[in-house]
């Protein structure tokens, strides 16, 4: 029954495994490296900006316009521009580690931004009780902004995942690896659908139970209150 | 408190002089705070009132330095605060606490973690910490309530968290902006309790800014009225309340004693006769003076409205009256005004359409 609907995909299970860990390895990866740099510069953002715990003009608008510029190339052409970085940093310019310079580079600035966002949802009358406690900047980004952010922070870091999942599947055009290099040289390039069709129900997957942890995390985190 | 001349300027926990504070760029620069000067008795209960604009956050919130004035002195306990090191006035932060008209309490964090968020750094072990915690939560009434979420408890009770919060680190100053702003009249009744018995059990300092005078009365001693960044006029209470010299005070305290809405039945119900506002303080009863009008005068005193409340335990009265005919009303103002007893008229005497 599954070889009729599926005749090549069934074929291939080890192919689809392999694929499978290697997305998954891409994204977390990604995702680690991505996420503490980009927490970093969403935190600069958000206390340097106008209303922040240091504004500085400076800082802000370099960091903002280097976010702004970061998000609006499109990954295909982030790609092709940072090939020589990535060979100079990783060896190499094909391939899953290969592809995961340019992923980690667009999800930077993408999460900095979300952070950054996440942030300014905090309170500010929360950050003022607190300031008027005598609690100093850094107590007051970590036990406030990232205490009371945290919700709105694992959000936008599911938000982050599952786009950074697209940016993977995108990479198998250069031979990326993954569910995307699957679905696009044993799938589409050769004719067969059904292959095709089983790498997107696979990312399809990874994408829902990515919302399903978050989802969880969300509650945990917020005690039970959304 | 020993009776010296030393000790005059030392029973003022906090001295504010000539601050001025202003928002936004040169051309388009609002003066939030125009060169006020404010000193306030270790102890007392000092309001600030005035409509929404007037500068009376921006005011408050330079007392702990939360806004720098741009020029002026700050000197809180006898500490300069503005010649402090970040570090230094940190510390001085914890000595004075402050509560606010939306709580601010942290969603994130049990009622009691929110105490406990104040006392970071204070050096008390786990032991002394949640002592300290329950102590706080047990005065302010929410004892019960300490393995709660913020959401889970209403306006009041928030407000009792943060009032124990504030109180962590037993500061000698609480600051109030608009702390029952946003609670029903009954609750607000029992947040001024409050800040009155913490204010008479732990002698803390209190000062608390709102928009309705019916809270000064209540519990502060000291009044001022701030109009578009400038105190306009302050006192006592009893003092302000019985006789205010500016037309916005007036205003003020006509909300607060209930006038305000008897007048406007009583005018309807005059019948285009001329109302007029009588006010008396102190041990001066109504009735002889009613009396002595007609003797004098021969006016006939038809009493409309009146009202007699404390506050400092000084009665504060209010009529509102009508006179059979105007013929000696200009010596009886006078006569009037002999005796300590103010009196206004409230309506033309023309009926309205
Ligand atoms: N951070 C700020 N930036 C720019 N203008 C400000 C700022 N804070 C206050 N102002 C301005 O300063 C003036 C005084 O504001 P303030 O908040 O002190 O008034 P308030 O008396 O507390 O009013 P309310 O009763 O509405 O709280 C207002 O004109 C306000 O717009
Ligand atoms: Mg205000």
């Amino acid at each position: 029954m599954i070889e009729q609907l599926l005749p090549n995909a069934s074929q291939m299970t080890d192919d689809f495994v392999q694929a499978t860990i290697e997305t998954i390895v891409m994204v977390s990866v990604a995702m680690v490296i991505a996420g503490v740099i980009g927490l970093l510069l969403g935190i600069v953002l958000l206390v340097t900006g106008e209303y922040g715990l240091r504004p500085n003009r400076v800082v802000y608008w370099t960091l903002d316009q280097i976010v702004n510029i970061g998000r609006s190339i499109p990954f295909i052409i982030l790609l092709a521009i940072i090939m020589p970085f990535t060979r100079l940093l990783v060896g190499t310019s094909i391939g899953t580690t290969a592809v995961t310079v340019p992923i980690v580079v667009g999800t930077i600035p993408f999460f900095a931004r979300q952070v950054q966002n996440a942030l300014l949802e905090v309170d500010p009358g929360v950050v003022e009780a607190a300031k008027a406690m005598g609690t100093s900047d850094t107590g007051i980004v970590f036990r406030v902004y990232l205490r009371e952010g945290l919700v709105s922070l694992i959000r936008a870091a599911s938000f982050t995942i599952i786009n950074l999942i697209g940016l993977t599947a995108m990479a198998g055009v250069v031979g990326g690896g993954g569910l995307g290099s699957t679905a696009l040289q044993d799938g589409y390039q050769r004719g067969r659908t059904d292959v095709t069709f089983t790498a997107m129900v696979l990312i399809l997957i990874i994408v829902f139970i990515t919302q399903v942890i978050g989802n969880i995390a969300v509650r945990i985190a917020s005690h039970g209150r959304s | 408190m020993r009776g010296d001349q030393r000790m005059v300027s030392e029973a003022k926990v906090i001295e504010l002089s000539d601050i001025v504070v202003s928002f936004g760029q040169k051309q388009h620069a609002v003066t939030a705070v125009d060169h006020v000067s404010l000193s306030v008795d270790k102890g007392s209960i000092y309001g600030i009132v005035g409509f929404s604009g007037a500068g009376k956050s921006t005011l408050v919130r330079v007392i702990n330095l939360l806004q720098r004035p741009d020029s002026g002195s700050v000197v809180v306990d006898g500490v300069d605060l503005l010649g402090l090191s970040t570090q230094k006035l940190r510390k001085e932060r914890k000595n004075i606490g402050m509560i606010f008209q939306h709580f601010n309490l942290m969603e994130s964090r049990t009622v009691f973690d929110n105490v406990a968020f104040a006392l970071k750094g204070s050096g008390l072990n786990k032991q002394e910490r949640r002592e300290r915690i329950e102590h706080l939560l047990d005065l302010v009434g929410i004892l019960d309530k300490q393995k709660s979420y913020p959401d889970q408890l209403s306006g009041g009770q928030k407000q009792r968290v943060a009032i124990a919060r504030a109180l962590a680190n037993e500061p000698n100053i609480l600051l109030c902006d608009e702390a029952t702003s946003a609670l029903d009249p009954k609750t607000t009744l029992a947040v001024l309790k409050l800040l009155k018995e913490i204010n008479q059990r732990l002698g803390i300092t209190i000062v608390l800014i709102t928009h309705e005078m019916q809270v000064v009365k209540e519990i502060c001693d000291t009044v001022a009225v701030m109009d578009a960044g400038s105190i306009i006029e302050r006192g006592g209470v009893a003092e302000i309340f019985s006789d205010p010299k500016h037309e916005l005070t007036a205003d003020f305290i006509r909300t607060a004693t209930h006038v305000e809405q008897a007048e406007q039945t009583i005018v309807e119900y005059a019948k285009g006769r001329k109302v007029y506002e009588l006010k008396f303080s102190g041990e001066r009863a109504s009735e002889p003076v009613i009396v002595e009008l007609y003797k004098r005068f021969g006016l006939t005193t038809n009493v409309m409205y009146g009202n007699v409340e404390y506050l400092q335990n000084t009665p504060l009265g209010t009529m509102l009256v009508t006179f059979d005919n105007d013929d000696h009303l200009d010596s009886a103002k006078e006569f009037l005004n002999g005796e300590g007893i103010s009196i206004q008229q409230v309506n033309t005497g023309e009926r309205r359409a």
